[in-house]
């Protein structure tokens, strides 16, 4: 799956340019998520989600003091879903994050 | 005669299940999560029973209640504990093989009584057996059991349709994520046999990960970050370390997985808790260090195995690859050096074992089984016997589902999504049960139920619970009409594409990408115009109601528009239809934005005359076709509207340039009745047209299928799936639109028909040389044909280009339709497409 391949390229670059603060290039991923949507692509960051052990679109490490309400503190791939004719998704790529608690 | 077409994997570490079905084995997925892979894990927790990749992640949260490895213990009287509140209870290792067993039940539809298993060729009577009675247990009602290497043996004979003429002696070398096992197999026309087997339940490619963690990644990062005890802290996994492991797991499998296809990788490590941002290369040879020892291991078995069967190398045809832990070419590499044999990985390692197993179970006939009465009884429960409850539309990330049965019931129930994404596992509950699911923001998330009975047999599935997050603004007005953006044909009219269609709720905002069909140069008076209208899509512009009017000309831009250019324009539509529009063209960082109230609604008396010079120039067209056709009701009719219009631009013309007088909005409301009336005479014909224009390309494609690549067959797919969408509208543009696209693919199609290009060669082949411009045309023709004897036609394409880009404008024949794509054609008016 490159398109798969590709989107997690793209996913690396926006953490990255983020976690520098630096926003010069939303514009730019705005246009690549509207494309993606458009080829059927729906792309979910579940940074900060509260976890639950029910959530089965990602894949999670669970690390570090486990006290307190669990959650996502670092995504390293993004949830993908596609689009099936019939307006339907399906899930074709886990989120890989890591979680802990707060 | 039933086969029994279904095999499973039961592995150590994971396993898997695949379908036989006309000559083929299709290894299915986990509706939840869509892997094929499950992992042999299961946890108990609050009640609630998981199985795969979401019970292995609570090795940390929960471990004493994560049991895996279970078939290590199967046979035996080893039990596990289970503790739960303040009771604590056992388990089998049998009981927990079921859930898995059952898991992978789950996947298929309806064929769950009878089933292939298989099993390591070292399990003996015990083993085996009490493999079956997981089986029994998990709801099947026949297992056959099979043997892992023959499996293996099974899938790499059929998938690759090898042909055995006579005896052969194949090795199989089985290195997975836990385990070790090499097997000696015999195989001929009729049979295969284990003859001998050898292995390692504690040797696996997890070993390998943890090594190359420990010796190779380690060693370097505390090299470059000077810190010597950064493996010692590792290894006490305490506080934010133990969250670095994780981390180190995760990129280590990545780059170990790159180091199968390249010589040399990049690790990329950024950790910000330890300060660590830094990368280095990683060799293959780096791997290999920590490989060769392991893989050393295991060549002893195989070293053992064959001197202990009076057999060497040369007496093996093929040694076939099984586990993931042989992706690594180190190990592949190795195998061919020693045995000089064949090393075959022509079939997935992972899946091997699934494939072959489903191959015999797709020729192994069912017994004949005996339906009980009991079954054909099993007491279902009925839709209205089970009440649910939830909100159809929310706002909120999380949303409540809950259920009661009527009567007194203690049963399972499990919760899914659809997608794959959201799983509760079994859980335990009476009479009623709730649950938060969590849902996939700005979609539709359908949600699945099922309720089983005491025994765990399913007795209710409901797959209909729909929940749409954040799609719908409850409280909001309906849009009367379609909201379009006019935009430019390629042939010197426009047409108007829907941006927000009728009956959608307010507020809405879409943002469109566009691109210049014409230049603009600063302080010019060439100029692009955005127009917004409300009316029909579809329809002539001319005929609806403009609600937002910009013009970009080159008096008002800072820098020049070349052609080509990209354009974003955002449209925003409040409660009230007010019109807030902001473009933004990231060439030169411009930003424009303007809004638009029905009340102060402004009139361009040039459009207005654009718009009635468009409608003459069309009817003009339309009388002639009437009066040549003897239609002359018809020409009639578009007579009057000619004559209407022209009494109208008289009026208008006489009124320009006198923008405050309210004349003008009544002149534009008359303009567009009549633009109406021309348009709605014109537009059932119009459309009727297109339609038949997409039937004759659809045959087209369908007469040229067998040259489509997948590709193209998936182009071709997307545009007819959506046929009823586009053939319904009566919008001849959009049909258009349509044809167009589907036009371009048959022409790639052509392109792959050989016989195409020889065609159009010969036609410019015969063309007099006086119709080329000056050039090496001569050698052009003498090299096109010897392509053609040759049979070389990937080089007779480029010929046939050349020589088109080389006649003479004049002579470049319309007719032909791809060569219509080589010209370009090329009007503006809007300035947009």
């Amino acid at each position: 799956m490159e398109m798969v391949a590709i989107i997690n390229q793209v996913f690396d670059i926006e953490q990255k340019l983020g976690a520098k603060g630096e926003t010069f290039a939303e514009r730019n991923f705005t246009r690549i998520y509207h494309e993606l949507d458009a080829m059927g692509y729906y792309i979910v960051d579940p940074s900060n989600r509260a976890y639950h052990e029910t959530d089965t679109d990602i894949e999670a490490t669970l690390s570090g003091n486990l006290s307190g309400q669990l959650k996502v503190t670092r995504v390293l791939k993004p949830i993908i879903y596609q689009k099936v004719p019939g307006g339907e998704m399906a899930l074709i790529q886990k989120g890989i994050v890591i979680i802990e608690g707060k | 005669m039933e086969h029994i077409n279904i095999g499973i994997d039961l592995g150590t570490t994971n396993s898997g299940i695949g379908r036989y079905e006309n000559g083929k084995v299709q290894v299915l997925k986990n509706p939840v999560g869509l892997k094929e892979i499950l992992p042999s894990v299961v946890s108990f927790r609050k009640g609630r029973i998981i199985v795969g990749d979401k019970a292995r992640e609570q090795y940390l949260t929960n471990a004493e209640n994560v049991f895996s490895a279970f078939k290590r213990r199967i046979g035996t009287s080893e039990n596990y504990w289970v503790k739960q509140e303040n009771e604590s209870s056992e388990i089998t290792p049998v009981d927990l093989s079921a859930y898995v067993l059952k898991e992978l039940s789950n996947y298929l539809h309806n064929e769950k009584d009878s089933v292939v298993i298989t099993i390591p060729a070292s399990f003996d009577t015990i083993q085996s057996n009490a493999t079956k009675q997981a089986g029994y247990q998990a709801g099947f009602k026949e297992v056959v059991l099979l043997q892992e290497p023959i499996a293996a043996c099974l899938a790499y004979a059929n998938v690759s349709h090898i042909n055995i003429e006579k005896e052969q002696k194949w090795l199989v070398y089985d290195f997975g994520g836990g385990t070790f096992d090499t097997a000696l197999i015999y195989i001929n026309q009729r049979e295969l046999k284990v003859i001998d087997n050898k292995g390692n339940n504690f040797l696996g490619g997890v070993d390998i990960d943890h090594a190359f963690i420990r010796e190779v990644i380690v060693p370097k990062l505390s090299e470059i970050t000077g810190n010597v005890e950064l493996w010692d802290k590792i290894a006490l996994k305490q506080g934010v370390y133990e969250k670095f492991w994780h981390y180190l797991n995760y990129i280590g499998e990545e780059v170990k997985k790159q180091l199968s296809l390249t010589q040399t990788a990049w690790l990329e490590v950024d950790f910000a808790e330890l300060h660590i941002m830094t990368e280095f290369e990683i060799s293959r040879e780096d791997l290999n260090t920590v490989v060769r020892p392991k893989y050393l291991e295991t060549e002893k078995f195989i070293l053992e195995l064959l001197s202990e069967n009076d057999v060497t190398f040369s007496d093996i045809e093929r040694i076939i690859l099984v586990g993931g832990t042989t992706y690594i070419p180190f190990i592949k590499d190795e195998l061919k050096r020693i045995s000089q044999s064949i090393v075959d990985d022509t079939v997935d390692p992972t899946t091997a074992v699934i494939v072959g197993a489903a191959y015999y179970a797709g020729a192994h006939p069912k017994a004949v089984t005996v339906k009980t009465v009991a079954d054909e009884q099993a007491p279902k429960l009925h839709r209205e016997d089970v009440k649910i409850s939830y909100e159809p539309y929310t706002n909120d990330i999380e949303e409540l589902i809950a259920f009661k049965i009527n009567d007194q019931f203690k049963g399972l129930y499990r919760i899914s999504r659809n997608d794959g994404g959201f799983d509760t596992g079994l859980i335990g509950f009476s009479e009623s049960g709730s649950e938060f699911v969590t849902l996939i923001p700005k979609a539709k998330n359908i949600f699945r139920l099922r309720i089983y009975d005491a025994e765990e047999k399913e007795i209710y599935d409901n797959a209909d619970i729909n929940i749409s997050h954040g799609l719908y603004n409850v409280s909001g007005q309906l849009l009367p009409a379609d909201i379009c953006i006019e935009l430019d044909n390629n042939d010197d009219t426009t047409y108007l594409e829907v941006v927000f269609k009728r009956n959608s709720i307010l507020p809405l905002k879409k943002t469109l990408y566009k691109t210049f069909t014409k230049s603009i140069i600063v302080n010019s008076d060439d100029k692009i115009v955005i127009n917004l209208v409300e009316g029909k899509g579809g329809t002539m512009p001319g005929a609806n109601l403009s609600i937002g009017y910009i013009e970009l000309s080159g008096k008002t831009i800072h820098s020049d528009l070349i052609q080509g250019t990209d354009i974003e324009i955002k449209v925003n539509m409040d409660e009230s239809r007010g019109l807030y529009v902001m473009i933004y063209i990231p060439a030169t960082e411009e930003e424009i934005e303007r809004s638009f109230h029905i009340a102060s609604r402004d009139v361009n008396c040039e459009k207005i005359l654009y718009d009635i010079t468009q409608a003459e120039a069309l009817l003009a067209k339309e009388i002639a076709i009437s009066n040549k056709e003897e239609a002359y009701e018809v020409s009639a009719m578009f007579s009057n509207i000619e004559q209407e219009l022209s009494d109208l631009r008289k009026t208008a013309e006489e009124l320009f340039g006198d923008n405050l007088t309210v004349e003008k909005y009544r002149i534009d409301e008359r303009k567009r009745k009549l633009l109406g009336e021309l348009d709605s005479l014109t537009r059932a014909r119009d459309v009727y047209a297109v339609l038949n224009e997409y039937k004759e390309l659809k045959t087209d494609f369908i007469s040229q299928e067998k040259y489509a690549t997948p590709e193209l067959i998936n182009k071709y797919k997307l545009i007819t799936t959506r046929e009823n969408e586009f053939l319904k509208s009566n919008d001849k543009h959009l049909i258009k639109k349509m044809n167009d696209e589907l036009r371009s693919v048959n022409i790639k199609v052509h392109e792959q028909n050989p016989e195409f290009f020889v065609r159009v060669f010969l036609s410019l082949r015969f063309m007099p040389l006086t119709q080329y411009k000056s050039g090496n045309v001569e050698e052009l023709f003498q090299m096109g044909n010897n392509f053609i004897m040759e049979k070389n036609y990937e080089q007779l394409r480029p010929i046939v280009y050349v020589l088109y880009g080389m006649l003479k404008e004049e002579f470049k024949s319309r007719r032909e339709e791809h060569f219509q794509q080589l010209q370009n054609v090329k009007f503006s008016k809007m300035g947009l497409k």
